[in-house]
């Protein structure tokens, strides 16, 4: 007796789903004031349990009403009685739930194929290492899957390697995700990977950099932060390593970089969201990256992708994520791709990168900034700029770098099209390029999403020549931030 | 005559000790500049709040001028000129002349604004009629928790306690906002309405802002009360 009561008890827990078997909605016109008010009175009767999907507000518009099974009969009964015309929109509400219910089960079943994964959606990580199998499977000859590492957390640090052939080729790097609560751009990243898979061959810029250039893309850069988001704090953004002396988890893996660290915009405090770590490349997921790429030698471009102040994006009504900024950001992220291939393609030599860019130190000679391998990296993306462009145009430096010159604005037309469109865009998406020296994207504290590109200098990793120390010195002495306000 | 003859070097060079650049009180500044967006935000913040509307409630669009003043003792002056949104849909919404002062002492920024409409006026008052009324004919006290949800979608019949939400945030957001630090609503943690016996309709809400360039995320409680 006892067991069967405990049984019972059990089921009783376990069935807390509620059912609404037989539950009907239906659609009633309301075609005076008085059947408004009998609407509402009818919402107000505890007992029938009907549920308005629309509500009765004003004449004209379709009132839309749940109406548990039980009450069917009385309530219909009730409208004709008062002349109501109605129409029965659904017949059996839980029908349709099982429907739904069934084929959310089915399309996780079939995402084995990447054709069928909704990029439309946000992912868990699970999901998408997953699909990353499934892309490897599908474009054997043109995608491999690279481990770079494990995450503090030991998870695997996995990354995309596009290639078409050849031993070491010049090679760009995209990551994305390295702010867990940035959703938005794991899921460009996957976005971008199917793009590029599927455009090879297709898109004549994409197949013109695979055909001489590789791309790495590290979807997941954040592989605990991102679990995290998911399983505990959505707002989660930096990494989950545990701090000595603190009850804070994590750093900030995007001020854990090598390149001005523990600058303005980095806190030495681990409670904050942008504590830098004990010391540059603390961090298990930057350590990996930076070993990387240096083992590599032949990276031409890094690109890191952030998301603006808006990490949920939501859309202001009822939508499936990720909507219009999803969009927006997928177009950016295919014309970065595209448009990468038209400067590294046409106007640069590859070999004789120039030795990144120097803020204002090493300013004045191409040659002084060659030797200037040390040199703080670039705050501001004004005078990185105008550096890019110097480089990669030819153009001699003039004393006040003009940076909205015509031929500027060409060099690097898409990174321009882009900032200004970005500033002006609703969605809050900014990007802009900081070109860096050493392996660091970035440390930017502006709230702004940037592309944070730098160009590292030739194939020699690491750099062991120091900048003649005279002239850094002397440029680290006279640089100060730019007085006017730098366009984002 | 010769002497009277300025020549031009000598004259620039009197204008130059005539302004030191120090003391350039205005300064236009660049429309797309990250410091102009951020004053127009402010701005918004406030009128926004002031406004009291949920069917008005407007986004920035873009800014189309943008002057600083630098008045000592005193603080920075921004003058602008913006376009905006409607919050909801996106649309055009009008423009705004506006003044945002932050003081040099710590404290709220002042704003003055004044903004051309698109929509009519009674529109946005029957909108807002329609919000009042959605929540006003709900049988029991409205509880809920993360709107938007991880996933950036709202429920629809959420939607005007998150509008209520964007528009008495603003007013915490507008306090705390700094020249250099912005605010921006990440989230209605939690939702909980209290019913009264009079017209006005009450809420207990606890707020995320996601707080820049720290990129903390600060949790705020808010009590709001509301009559359209």
């Amino acid at each position: 007796m006892e067991t069967l009561l405990v049984f019972l008890a059990l089921l009783g827990v376990t069935s807390t789903e509620q059912l609404f078997v037989g539950d009907q909605v239906l659609r009633v016109t309301a075609r005076n004031e008085e059947h408004i008010t009998l609407l509402r009175v009818l919402g107000e009767q505890e007992e029938l349990q009907v549920d308005f999907w629309r509500h009765p507000n004003s004449l004209g518009h379709p009132v839309d009403l749940r109406v548990p099974f039980p009450s069917l009969q009385g309530v219909k009964k009730f409208l004709d009685s008062h002349n109501f015309s109605y129409s029965i929109m659904i017949e059996d509400v839980q029908e349709l739930l099982d429907e739904e219910k069934e084929s959310m089960r089915r399309s996780r079943r079939v995402k084995r194929s990447s054709r069928m994964f909704d990029f439309t959606s946000y992912h868990t990580i699970d999901e998408i290492y997953e699909w990353m199998d499934v892309l490897v499977e599908d474009h054997a000859s043109l995608v491999s899957k690279v481990q770079i590492g494990q995450s503090y957390e030991q998870r695997p640090l996995l990354v995309l390697k596009f290639s078409t052939g050849g031993s070491n080729r010049p090679a760009i790097w995209l990551d994305t995700g390295i702010h867990a609560r940035e959703w938005i751009t794991q899921a460009t990243g996957v976005w971008t990977a199917n793009k590029i898979a599927k455009e090879y061959g297709q898109d004549p810029s994409v197949t013109a950099i695979l055909d001489s250039m590789d791309i790495f893309l590290e979807i997941v850069t954040n592989p605990d932060g991102f679990a995290f988001t998911h399983s505990s704090n959505r707002l989660w953004r930096k990494t989950r390593s545990i701090n000595a002396g603190s009850r804070c988890v994590g750093v900030d893996p995007n001020r854990n970089w090598d390149a001005g660290f523990g600058g303005a915009g980095s806190s030495s405090n681990p409670c904050s969201e942008t504590y830098h770590g004990p010391h540059a490349h603390s961090e298990k997921e930057v350590r990996a990256i930076v070993d990387f790429i240096r083992a590599h030698g032949n990276f031409k471009s890094v690109i890191s992708i952030h998301s603006y102040s808006q990490m949920l994006l939501f859309p202001y009504g009822y939508r499936r994520a990720p909507t219009p900024d999803h969009q927006e950001m997928n177009e950016l992220a295919k014309k970065a791709v595209s448009d990468l291939a038209a400067v590294f393609g046409t106007k640069y030599t590859y070999g004789s990168i120039a030795n990144t860019i120097c803020t204002r130190c090493c300013a004045s000679s191409p040659r002084a900034m060659r030797s200037c391998r040390r040199c703080r990296s670039c705050r501001t993306w004004s005078i990185c700029r105008y550096w890019v462009w110097r480089w990669i145009l030819g153009t001699t430096p003039s004393p006040r770098p003009s940076l909205y010159t015509p031929q500027a604005k060409q060099g690097w037309g898409w990174m321009w099209d882009h900032g200004n469109q970005a500033v002006k865009s609703k969605t809050g998406w900014c990007w802009g390029v900081h070109p860096w020296q050493d392996l660091t994207p970035s440390v930017h504290f502006s709230p702004s999403s940037w592309i944070s590109g730098w160009l590292p200098g030739g194939s020699d990793f690491p750099w062991t020549s120091a900048c003649p120390s005279a002239a850094c010195r002397r440029s680290k002495s006279t640089w100060r931030p730019a007085r006017s306000p730098i366009p984002s | 005559m010769p002497g009277l003859r300025a020549s031009p070097p000598a004259f620039l060079l009197l204008l130059a000790l005539a302004f030191p650049r120090g003391s350039l009180a205005v300064q236009e500044l660049e429309p797309g500049s990250r410091s102009a967006a951020a004053a127009a935000r402010v701005a918004l913040l406030y009128r926004n709040f002031q406004a009291g509307s949920l069917g008005g409630l407007r986004a920035l669009g873009q800014v189309r001028k943008a002057t600083l003043k630098n008045i000592p003792e005193s603080g920075h002056k921004y003058y602008l000129q913006f376009s905006t949104e409607d919050y909801r849909t996106g649309e055009d919404a009008g423009n705004c002349l506006a003044t945002v002062l932050f003081p040099k002492k710590k404290s709220r920024p002042v704003v003055s604004i004044k903004c051309s409409h698109t929509k009519d006026q009674k529109e946005i008052q029957e909108e807002d009629n329609r919000f009042y009324q959605r929540i006003r004919h709900q049988s029991k006290p409205i509880t809920a928790n993360n709107i938007p949800d991880s996933y950036g979608n709202i429920e629809p019949a959420l939607e005007p306690v998150w509008a209520l939400a964007v528009a008495g945030s603003s007013s915490i957001m507008w306090e705390k906002s700094t020249e250099t630090l912005g605010y921006f609503l990440a989230q209605v943690k939690s939702v909980r309405q209290w019913l009264r016996k009079d017209d006005f309709i009450e809420f207990d809400y606890t707020v995320l802002l996601h707080e820049i360039p720290t990129q903390e995320i600060i949790s705020c409680h808010m009590r709001l009360t509301w009559l359209p």
